[in-house]
This record gives structure tokens, sequence and C-alpha cells, in this order.
């Protein structure tokens, strides 16, 4: 039941306490290098690119202080044990499914395996509708087909429900809102999925118990776990947030109290509160600031807490699951939605009303994408400073007769990178010593194979860091210069990339990387060392790019890198999903009808 | 349970939604989404700036 208004409070002022020291903590580190650097720099006299390098590095170091952060408030299990409703269950729930332009097959499969699952795990009747948004004829048709197939596969007439909404006005978001605005008033909760999620029938049910045991809670999210990666790019991302995301997601849980994330899905609402409190506005002006909100999910829990609700992440949810872009390219394209979504939340910052830790949350996410602009413009910066200072004046007095030195600040320099490259690694290394001594390693093959995965995903993450550096700054350019990126549909399954289309896509990176090369030789050799670790995958990107893409060795449920828990021990849905789409596979069309999809939209370069 | 529907009658509403869900349709059962300000009025102070330099300008005339 609803925990004493007492204990809020503490947790509250714990909660507070927890905030100001990160924040403090990362200004510190990033303040910190930024004078270790003015330092260095002064030797030669300081030059106001100097001071301009020092702030980009100052911000830059800020962000990555921040993010070490998270990881260590996440390091101490929690012992936080939220309240459930025991007794019978109540609620009216429904389980809300958007899809645009998705395999039907593959996304109604899910549909049928959980309505199965949550069968198996309560007789209360929960309902599912599927919610269209697909804008191509075949696949809509195809849609009909299947919905067709899955009601006479589970007998749920009178509990499965499709419809497809003749325009897709606000995206996902507005076709959530045209059900609620529809159908609402007949739910009191309902779990939104994406295309690609899976839910244990026993999750649905225990997110539903949790809603019921608290009635200010509004929201409900899951850590969705990420199955099914089959590339070698999507195993290494599906290990990595295997592995270390739950650490850092107990840390943001301890630092968001009752104001938590919304990430889209996989979470469960109170309809009441969301459609009291999360109808969305039409942003002024054109895209890419003005028009529909397109990171929704952020704004909609920052209305929810606005209003007084309580939005909560809960780590210790077991049974979600997700699927997560097979490529780099995929990846980048998702990215670049997520970019403008986020860019555009600068509109809404200053909106009246919102809990100052909404607007932190807002400001992080556009954090997370100018940070590499920053990065990349610190570099530049630091190059351009160099270049133009003029020769060192060894006789600044002309009666002198011995020569004064420049202060040889080298050491500066390099525990300034020393310590850069530390926040960088200390999360995961700690991470990585929380997994060994709590046993959690054994999900991952043993301690050996895990302490291999971890090496394997350093390495190839670092190599492809300059890569998705590269894509993510020209996002931010292409939104600054009012580039409406639109809603590309997700493209799911096979996404094995040849080395022309991977050039396609990555061409401009190459160049970049090459420029870059040139530029350092002709301007100053003495740090072209230093640019090698930036440019030489920046030249490669292509090859690493389709490489990444490759199926990866497949070894059965034996231990291979990147084992996950959920390939080792795979969970009771997936093992359903993939019988219902073996019963289907064999009548299902080949899927020509999901050949209209957009053209990959990086492929212009 | 049929809090902030627009049906008037609760027990009509209850009715309709299992009628439809008998019928194995979605129940019509709308719920109000207000929409939420997110914006700050836009150029209030120039609105201000212009209201006091046009009477200004009117003053002078």
């Amino acid at each position: 039941m609803a925990r004493p208004r007492q204990s809020d409070d503490s947790i509250e002022r714990r909660v507070l306490l927890v905030r100001a020291v990160a924040v403090l903590l990362a200004l510190a580190t990033g303040a910190g290098a930024a004078a270790i650097f003015i330092q260095y720099a002064s030797a030669d006299g300081l030059t106001p690119m100097a001071v301009l390098s020092a702030l980009l590095l100052c911000l830059s170091t800020s962000w990555l202080a921040w993010g070490a952060c998270l990881g260590l408030i996440g390091l101490r299990p929690s012992r936080f044990r939220a309240p459930r409703n025991a007794g019978p269950i109540g609620s009216r729930t429904v389980v809300i499914v958007p899809v645009c332009n998705e395999d039907p097959v593959v996304t109604f499969a899910r549909v049928a395996a959980m309505y199965r699952s949550v069968n198996a795990a309560t007789a209360v009747p929960v309902h599912f509708a599927i919610l269209s948004d697909s804008r191509d004829p075949g696949i809509a048709a195809a849609e009909e087909r299947w919905f067709a197939r899955l009601m006479e596969d589970t007998a749920g007439a009178g509990r499965l429900f499709y419809r497809r909404r003749s325009q897709n006005t606000g995206r996902k978001a507005g076709n959530i809102e045209d059900f609620f605005a529809r159908s609402g008033g007949a739910y009191d909760l309902a779990l939104i999925l994406d295309a690609d999620s899976l839910m244990e029938g026993g999750t649905i049910v225990e997110m539903i118990r949790r809603m019921e045991a608290d009635p200010a809670l509004g929201l409900l999210q899951t850590l969705p776990v990420v199955v099914r990666a089959q590339s070698i790019f999507g195993r290494v991302m599906q290990f990595a947030a295997a592995f270390f995301s739950p650490v850092f997601s107990r840390g943001l849980a301890r630092l968001q109290g009752r104001t938590g994330p919304f990430w889209g899905h996989n979470a469960m609402v109170r309809v009441e509160a969301f459609t009291a409190a999360c109808g969305l506005p039409v942003l002024s002006g054109p895209p890419p600031f003005g028009g529909h909100i397109l990171s929704h999910d952020y704004v909609e829990a920052a209305l929810l807490a606005r209003a007084g609700w309580k939005v909560r992440l809960d780590i210790d949810i077991r049974g979600s699951y997700e699927e997560a872009p097979e490529s780099v390219v995929e990846h980048a394209r998702r990215d670049r939605r997520w970019c403008q979504g986020n860019l555009q939340h600068l509109r809404i910052i200053g909106a009246p009303g919102l809990k100052a830790w909404s607007r932190f949350v807002f400001l992080q996410g556009v954090f997370a994408y100018i940070a590499p602009v920053l990065w990349a413009g610190f570099l530049i910066s630091v190059v351009v400073d160099h270049v133009t200072q003029p020769p060192p004046n060894y006789f600044p007095d002309p009666h002198q007769f011995f020569p004064v030195f420049p202060s040889d600040e080298t050491a500066k320099a390099i525990g300034l990178a020393i310590g850069i490259f530390g926040l960088l690694m200390m999360p995961k290394l700690l991470t990585t010593l929380e997994a060994l001594i709590a046993g959690r390693t054994k999900g991952f093959g043993g301690s050996w194979n895990a302490l291999k995965s971890v090496l394997a995903d350093f390495l190839l993450l670092s190599f492809l860091a300059p890569i998705l550096m590269a894509y993510q700054t020209r996002s931010v350019w292409q939104v600054l210069m009012g580039r409406d990126g639109g809603w590309p549909a997700n493209l799911r399954g096979d996404a094995r990339l040849s080395l022309g289309e991977a050039w396609a896509a990555s061409r401009f990176i190459v160049i970049a990387g090459a420029a870059c090369l040139i530029a350092g030789y002709f301007l100053t050799t003495q740090i072209l060392i230093w640019l090698l670790p930036v440019a030489v995958p920046m030249l490669l990107a292509p090859v690493a790019i389709s490489w990444t893409s490759r199926t990866a060795r497949p070894a059965g449920r034996a231990v291979r890198l990147f084992t996950t828990p959920e390939e080792l021990a795979v969970p009771a849905i997936l093992t359903l999903h993939d019988a219902v789409l073996a019963a289907w596979q064999p009548v299902a069309a080949a899927p020509a009808e999901i050949k209209s999809l957009p053209e990959l939209e990086l492929a212009g370069g | 349970m049929m809090r902030q529907t627009m049906f008037d009658d609760q027990a009509t509403a209850a009715e309709r939604v299992a009628q439809a869900l008998a019928l194995g349709q979605l129940p019509e059962a709308p719920r109000m989404m207000p929409t939420q300000v997110l914006e700050r009025p836009q150029g209030r102070l120039s609105a201000w700036i212009a209201m006091l330099t046009t009477g200004f300008g009117a003053a002078r005339t």
C-alpha cells in the first residue's frame, strides 16, 4: 500500500541531496580540468582561443563526469521494495501496440505470445489494441489479414482490437492520444509498448499490482532488456546494455525521486493521469523546432510530474524486452530523430510550472547531442590555437644575455588526458568489479568470458566512437540548419550492409577524416599523432560499418563473446513468440509487403 | 470507474462499453485530453514595446 507521507518526504530529501552532490561534483570536475588546461596553455601566454578551448573542455568534462556520477551512484544495490497490491486485481487494463509500417507477421505474433502469456498469468481480462499508423496500402492490407489470423489463433474476440488511422496526425503520440480520446474511458491502466516490445504476462500483472498499490503513481517505467541482436554491432550494443545499464539506470533511479523518466514504451500509465495531463500541443513555427513534439515521452513524463503524479522507474521488474538497431547506420538514423526531438526540447524547457528536475532532464537530453560537438570544437580550437601561436620569444628583453625558456607544462597535459580517460573508463571498470563481486557475470558466460566481452566492447566501441560522433555532429548541424528529419520507419530484421551501401552512408565521414589528417600534416605535424585515434576510424568508416553489420557467428546457446543472460536462458515469452512465428511463417507471404519501406535516409551521405 | 468520460449517464456508458466488447469492437468511451500549455506567450515583451512605441508615436503626432 502507499507509503506514509513522512517516508516520501525523507526519500525526497535524500534525492535532493544526491542530486546536489552529483551536479556539484560534475561541475567541479569540469572546472578542475579547465583550470589545469589554463595552466598548461598559459605557459606560452594565454590566448583568447585557449580560453575558448578551456570553456569547451569544462563543459565536455562536466558532461563526462556527470555520466561517471550516474554510474557511481548506481553501484550500490538497491533496497527499494515497491509496494504492490497482493489482493484481487480490479483495474481494467489495455496493452497498446502502436505500429507504423512494421512487418505484421512478426509484430502480431508478439501480440499473440503476450496475450497467451498474460492469460496464463491472470484470469482478469487484459485487452490488447493494435493501433496502426501504416501508410503503405500493401502493409495495411497485410495487417488486416494477419489480424484475422491472430483472432483465429487466440479466440480473442472482445479482447484484441485493431484499428488504422486514415491520417497519422501527431505520429506515435498522436496515435496514442487518438486511442485515449476515443476509448480511454473504458480503461484504468494502459501498458504502452513499441512494435518490437515483448513482455512476460507475469510482468504485466506485476505492473498492474504496483500501479494499484500506489494511487499517486501516474507512470511506471520498466528497464527493457535488449534481445535478439544478430549482427556484430547489435550484439555489442546488446551486451553493453545488459552489462552496464542496470548500474547506470539504478543511478538514474536514485536521482529521479518521483520525477522519473518515460522512454516511450514498456511503461504502464494511469489513464486518468495521462489523459488529464499529457495532451500535447503543436508547437508554433515550422519543424525542426516547431510542429509536433518528436521526443514526446520526455515531455509526457514532465507533464505528469507537473500535474503532481509520480513517475517511477522500477529496475527490479524483469521480463520486459525490446529490440535494438542492428547496424551503425540504423543506429544513426534513430539517433537523428532523437537528436531533433531532444533539441526541440529547448523550446519547452521554460514551460510554466515544470519541476526543476524535468527542466534539468531536458537540458541533459540536449547535452547528450551537443557534447560530441563540444568535443569536436575543443579539438579544433586547440589545433587553431597551436597553429596561430607566434614562435616563442627567448629574449623578451633586448639587453638580456641568457634566453628565457617557457616552462614545460607537458606533464599537466598528460595528466589531464589520463584524468579524462579515467572518467570515461572508471564507471565501466567499477561496474565490471561490481558484476564480479555480485556474481552477475554468471549470466554473461562466467567471469572470464565477461571480462573478455568487456574488453572487446571497449575496443570496438572506442573505434566506432569517432564515427558515431561524426553522425551526431551532422545531426545537430542539420537540425540547427532547420532540416526536418521526419519520422522514418524503423527497419528491423536483417541489417547487413554491403561495402558500397556503407560507403554511401558514410562518405562524408571519410572525407572529414581525410581533411583532418591533411590539415594536421600541413599545419602542425606535432599533433598529427594525437589526431590519428580520431581520423583513422573515420577513414575506415565504410569498412567498420559494413563489417559490424554482418551476422555474428551463431553458436546456439553456447557461451561466446558478448553472451547475455537472455541468450543462455531464453525467456519464456521469446520462446512463445518463436513458436507462434514458426506456426505462422510457412503461410506468411514473402516479405514483399514490406519492400516499400523508405530507403535508407542516410544513404544520401 | 467512468470518471471524466463524456457520457452523462455512467450506467449507459458501461452498457455501451459492454455492448461494443461483446461485438468485438473497440469500446467508444471518449476521454478528454486537454491540450497542455508548454510555450510561454510568445513576444509578450515585444508586444508591450510595440504598444508603447505606437502610443508614443500617436502622442507625438
